[in-house]
C-alpha cells in the first residue's frame, strides 16, 4: 500500500486544492492562481501520456505520446463544427474541455493507481517527485533573477495565443496566418496553438500565469523524458535525473530547447518522444512524420530525417550492426563542422550570400561570426564543453561501441553545429537540442567508463553547479529586453488591464490601430484583428505616428493606405507608448519606428492634451469610449 | 586508457566548477554594459537608455579640438565574473595630449583623465556626456526610466542642458597647462 501513497496524496492533493479555492475564493481567484496554471498545464501535456499507457496501452512517452496528441487539434475541429452548426460558443465549451482534461488526467492516473503493479508504481512515485523537484529548482531560480509569477518572457508566446483567440472565435485556423495577421512566414500549422489554446483559453488564465504555468510544466515533462530516455541507456535512475538537470539548466538562446514551449521545441519533444519509441523502425518515424512536420515546417521534416538515420543506421536496440556506416557518417558529420567552420571563418554564411532581402528587411544581420560564434558557444555551454570534446574523441576513437547511441549523440551535435556555421538566418534556431545530447554523451562515457555511482553522481552534480551560473545569467541577459522602468520584468504590464477588459467586455465591428506593441497585447488578448500587431510594417507606424501629431485630412488618409490598414473601419487606440518617442533626444532615431523588431513595452507616459487630434476625429463621427492615463479608445458608433 | 580519461574529466569538472561561480558573481552587479565603441565609452542600462562619454567631442575655448582625431585604444583584464576590460584611450595632437583610463567595479564606472594642453591662451575645456534620453538631472543624478546615474567629478564643475540631454564637465584652464580628473558614474535601477 505504501507504494501508492505518493500518486494518491498527488491525486487527493489536486483534487482537494481545486476545489478549496473554488469554493472559497472563487474561480477568478484561480485563473490568477499560479499553482493551478500549474495544474492545468502538467494536465494538459501529460494527458496524452496517461491515454498511451491507459487506452492504448503503450507506453507514457513514445509515439503513443505523439499520437495522442492528437486529442488536441480534433477537439478544436469538433468544437469548429458545432460552432458552425448551432452557433456553439467556443470559449465555453474549451473551458468544460479544461475542467475535464484536468478531471481525466486525476481519473488515468486514479485507475493506474489502483491497477498496476507495485513495481510500476514505484516509477510512476518517482516520476512526480521528480516533476515536483523541478518545479521547485524552476521556480527558485526564476525568484534569482527577480522574475514575479506571472512575468512572461516570450513574445512568441503573445503571437501564439494571437491564433488561440482566433481558434476560439470561430474562425477557420489550419494555419496562423489564415486567421492572424502576425505571421508573415508560412512556420507550422495550428497543431501546437490547439494544444496552447486547451490551456490558456480552456483554463481562461491570466496570460502571464498562463505562460509561465506552460513553461514551467513543460520543462518538468521534458526533464521527465529525458531522464527516461538517459535511463534505457545509463541504466541509473539518480544518474539519469541529474544528468536530465544538466541538460534542461542550459540557456539556449534563439534555440531555446528546453526553457520555453513553442513550435520548435514541441517539434523536438516530440522527436525525443520518437527515439524512446521501442522497437522503432523507419515505418513508424514515416506514420508519425505528419505530426511533426505540421508542428514546425522546418525542425519537423530535419528532425523526421535524423529519426530515419537513428533507426536506420544508428540501431536504437543495440544490434550490433551497421556499426561501420555509422561511424563513417559520424566522421563525415564531424568533418563537416570543420569545414563548414573554415568557411564561417572566411566570412561565409547563408544569409549574407543569399538572404540579403531578409537581412535588409530586418535591418540586421540575425548571426554572430568569428569570433562572437565561438564565444556564444563558450557561454551557452560553458561547463560541458570540455566534457563534451573529451567525449566526442574519447567514442571517435574507440574500436567498437557498445551501442552506436554514442555515435547518434556526436552525428546529432555535428548536423547542428553545421548547420550554425553555414548561418542562415537566425542560425541558433539549429543548436536546439544539442544541450541533452551533449549531456547524453557525457553520462555514456561515465557509464562507459565504468565509473563508480558515487563519483558518476559527484561529477554530473558539479556539472550542474556550475552550469547554474552560467544559466542564471544567460537569463538575466535574456531578460533585459523585458526590463520594464518599474523594475518589473515581464512582456505585459498592468498598464494595458483596462482596455483588455472594455474590449473583451465590448464587440466593436472594427480594425485596430495602434503602436505595434499596444497592439500586440491587443491581439493576444482580445479576438480583434489590429494593424499588423507587432510587426506592423514600418510605413504604416509612421504613418500613424504623423496622423497622430499632425491630424489633417492628407495625413488621415495616408494612414488609410498604409499597408497594413484592412478596413475602412478604423478603431483608434492612442496609447501613451505612441508619445514615449517625446523622449528620446534624437527624434530621427527612435528604435520602434526604425526597425520592426523593436517596441516600447512601458505604457505608463500619461497621454498629452490631444485637443486637435480630437476636434479632427470628432469631424469624422469618432467618439471616445474608454480612456484611462494611458489609453484613449476612439470609435465611430454604428 | 580508462584511466586517464577518468582523471581527465575529473580535473576539468573541479577546475570548471570556481571558475562557473567566479563567473556568476557578476549576477549581484547591476545589468548594465559598458564597451568602447566609436570612440565612445557606450553604457546601456537594463532600461535601455544608454549614455556615451565621447573623447573626440571635448571642447577647448569653443573648438572641438579631438573631433578628427582617432585615439589609440589599450583594452586589458578580463571580463568575467565580477572582472571588466579596462579601457585607456589616448588621444595627441598639437595642442593636447588626453589620456584617459575607464574601469567598472560592481555598479560604479570610474574614467580617470590626464589631459596636457599646449600652452597659449585658453579659458575652459569641456568634456561631454551624451544620454539618449531626456531625463530628470537633479543633485548630480540622472535619472530616467527607472535607474538612475549619480555622477561626480573630482576637479570639474558639472551642468545639465535639458533640451539635448547633454551634460557638460568643465574644467577652469586659465593659467595651467595639465588637468586630472576622476569621473564617476554610480548606477542603479529598481
Amino acid at each position: 500500500m505504501k507504494e501508492r501513497i505518493v500518486p494518491t496524496m498527488a491525486i487527493l492533493s489536486v483534487f482537494t486544492y481545486y476545489l478549496f479555492n473554488l469554493i472559497t475564493q472563487g474561480l477568478s481567484y484561480l485563473h490568477n492562481d499560479l499553482i493551478f496554471g500549474l495544474i492545468s498545464a502538467l494536465s494538459v501535456l501529460l494527458l496524452p501520456a496517461l491515454i498511451s499507457k491507459v487506452i492504448l496501452k503503450k507506453g507514457y512517452f513514445g509515439i503513443g505520446y505523439i499520437l495522442s496528441t492528437l486529442i488536441y487539434p480534433a477537439l478544436y475541429i469538433f468544437f469548429l463544427i458545432l460552432n458552425r452548426s448551432i452557433q456553439a460558443d467556443m470559449v465555453a465549451l474549451y473551458n468544460i474541455t479544461a475542467t475535464l482534461i484536468i478531471a481525466t488526467s486525476l481519473f488515468l492516473l486514479s485507475l493506474i493507481t489502483i491497477m498496476e503493479s507495485k513495481d510500476h508504481i514505484k516509477k510512476v512515485s518517482l516520476a512526480i517527485l521528480a516533476i515536483i523537484t523541478v518545479i521547485l529548482i524552476v521556480m527558485g531560480s526564476r525568484e534569482i533573477v527577480g522574475l514575479d509569477k506571472d512575468s512572461l518572457l516570450s513574445l512568441d508566446f503573445l503571437q501564439h495565443n494571437v491564433v488561440s483567440t482566433q481558434m476560439t472565435d470561430g474562425k477557420i485556423c489550419i494555419t496562423p496566418n489564415q486567421c492572424s495577421s502576425l505571421f508573415k512566414k508560412l512556420g507550422y500549422t495550428t497543431y501546437y496553438h490547439s494544444i496552447q489554446t486547451a490551456h490558456t483559453v480552456g483554463s481562461n488564465l491570466n496570460i502571464g500565469i498562463a505562460e509561465v504555468s506552460l513553461n514551467i510544466a513543460f520543462i518538468a515533462v521534458s526533464s521527465l523524458l529525458i531522464s527516461l530516455f538517459l535511463n534505457r541507456h545509463i541504466k541509473d535512475k539518480t544518474i539519469s535525473f541529474l544528468a536530465s538537470l544538466s541538460a534542461i539548466f542550459v540557456f539556449e538562446l534563439g534555440a531555446h530547447s528546453f526553457n520555453f514551449i513553442l513550435p520548435q521545441t514541441f517539434t523536438l519533444f516530440l522527436f525525443l518522444n520518437v527515439l524512446l519509441e521501442k522497437e522503432l523502425n523507419w515505418k513508424k518515424v514515416l506514420f508519425i512524420s505528419p505530426i511533426l512536420i505540421s508542428t514546425h515546417f522546418i525542425f519537423g521534416p530535419l528532425l523526421t530525417v535524423i529519426a530515419l538515420f537513428f533507426v536506420i543506421l544508428f540501431n536504437p536496440e543495440g544490434k550490433p550492426k551497421n556499426y561501420g556506416l555509422a561511424k563513417t557518417l559520424t566522421l563525415l558529420s564531424f568533418l563537416s563542422v570543420i569545414i563548414t567552420f573554415i568557411a564561417n571563418l572566411r566570412g561565409f554564411s547563408i544569409e549574407r550570400l543569399l538572404q540579403m532581402q531578409e537581412i535588409e528587411q530586418l535591418g540586421y544581420l540575425t548571426n554572430y561570426y568569428f569570433p562572437d560564434n565561438l564565444n556564444f558557444l563558450a557561454i551557452q555551454y560553458a561547463p560541458l564543453l570540455l566534457p563534451l570534446i573529451v567525449a566526442t574523441i574519447y567514442f571517435i576513437l574507440k574500436k567498437k561501441n557498445r551501442e552506436n547511441i554514442s555515435l547518434f549523440a556526436i552525428f546529432y551535435i555535428c548536423i547542428s553545429l553545421s548547420l550554425f556555421f553555414l548561418g542562415p538566418t537566425y542560425a541558433n534556431k539549429f543548436l536546439i537540442g544539442v544541450s541533452f545530447f551533449t549531456i547524453l554523451l557525457i553520462a555514456l562515457l561515465l557509464s562507459d567508463l565504468r565509473t563508480n555511482k558515487t563519483v558518476a553522481v559527484i561529477i554530473l552534480s558539479l556539472l550542474l553547479t556550475s552550469s547554474i551560473p552560467f544559466y542564471l545569467q544567460n537569463i538575466q541577459k535574456y531578460n533585459r529586453f523585458y526590463t520594464q522602468n518599474n523594475g518589473k520584468i515581464s512582456a505585459t504590464t498592468n498598464d494595458d488591464d483596462g482596455i483588455i477588459m472594455h474590449l473583451k467586455n465590448n464587440r466593436y465591428d472594427c480594425q485596430i490601430v495602434s503602436d505595434p506593441y499596444t497592439q500586440l497585447i491587443v491581439a493576444s488578448n482580445t479576438n480583434y484583428q489590429t494593424a499588423g500587431g507587432h510587426y506592423q510594417n514600418l510605413e504604416t507606424r509612421e504613418a500613424f505616428v504623423n496622423f497622430v501629431e499632425n491630424p489633417t485630412q492628407r495625413s488621415y488618409e495616408e494612414l488609410l493606405i498604409s499597408p497594413d490598414i484592412k478596413r475602412n473601419e478604423l478603431c483608434i487606440l492612442l496609447s501613451s507608448r505612441l508619445y514615449s518617442k517625446e523622449r528620446y533626444v534624437n527624434q530621427d532615431n527612435i528604435p520602434w519606428l526604425n526597425s520592426m523588431y523593436e517596441y516600447e513595452i512601458n505604457n505608463n507616459y500619461g497621454l498629452p492634451e490631444i485637443s486637435r487630434l480630437g476636434r479632427f476625429l470628432l469631424s469624422k463621427n469618432y467618439e471616445i469610449t474608454y480612456l484611462d492615463s494611458n489609453f484613449r479608445f476612439l470609435v465611430v458608433p454604428e | 586508457m580508462k584511466t586517464i580519461i577518468k582523471v581527465i574529466i575529473t580535473t576539468i569538472v573541479l577546475l570548471t566548477l570556481p571558475i562557473s561561480i567566479y563567473y556568476g558573481l557578476r549576477l549581484k552587479d547591476t545589468p548594465f554594459t559598458y564597451e568602447y565603441m566609436n570612440r565612445s565609452y557606450v553604457i546601456t542600462l537594463p532600461n535601455k537608455v544608454w549614455f556615451e562619454i565621447n573623447g573626440s567631442t571635448d571642447i577647448l575655448n569653443n573648438d572641438e579640438i579631438l573631433i578628427n582625431e582617432t585615439p589609440e585604444v589599450v583594452e586589458e583584464g578580463y571580463d568575467i565574473g565580477p572582472q571588466y576590460p579596462k579601457y585607456t584611450t589616448t588621444y595627441e595632437n598639437d595642442t593636447i595630449k588626453k589620456v584617459q583610463t575607464s574601469k567598472r567595479v560592481g555598479d560604479t564606472l570610474t574614467i580617470e583623465s590626464y589631459i596636457e594642453i599646449a600652452e597659449g591662451e585658453h579659458d575652459e575645456y569641456i568634456q561631454k556626456v551624451f544620454f539618449s534620453q531626456h531625463g530628470t538631472f537633479k543633485d548630480n543624478s540622472y535619472t530616467q526610466e527607472g535607474c538612475n546615474v549619480k555622477i561626480s567629478s573630482k576637479n570639474g564643475t558639472l551642468s545639465y542642458d535639458e533640451e539635448y540631454a547633454l551634460l557638460m564637465i568643465t574644467y577652469d584652464v586659465r593659467g595651467i597647462t595639465k588637468v586630472e580628473d576622476t569621473l564617476s558614474f554610480e548606477i542603479s535601477c529598481l
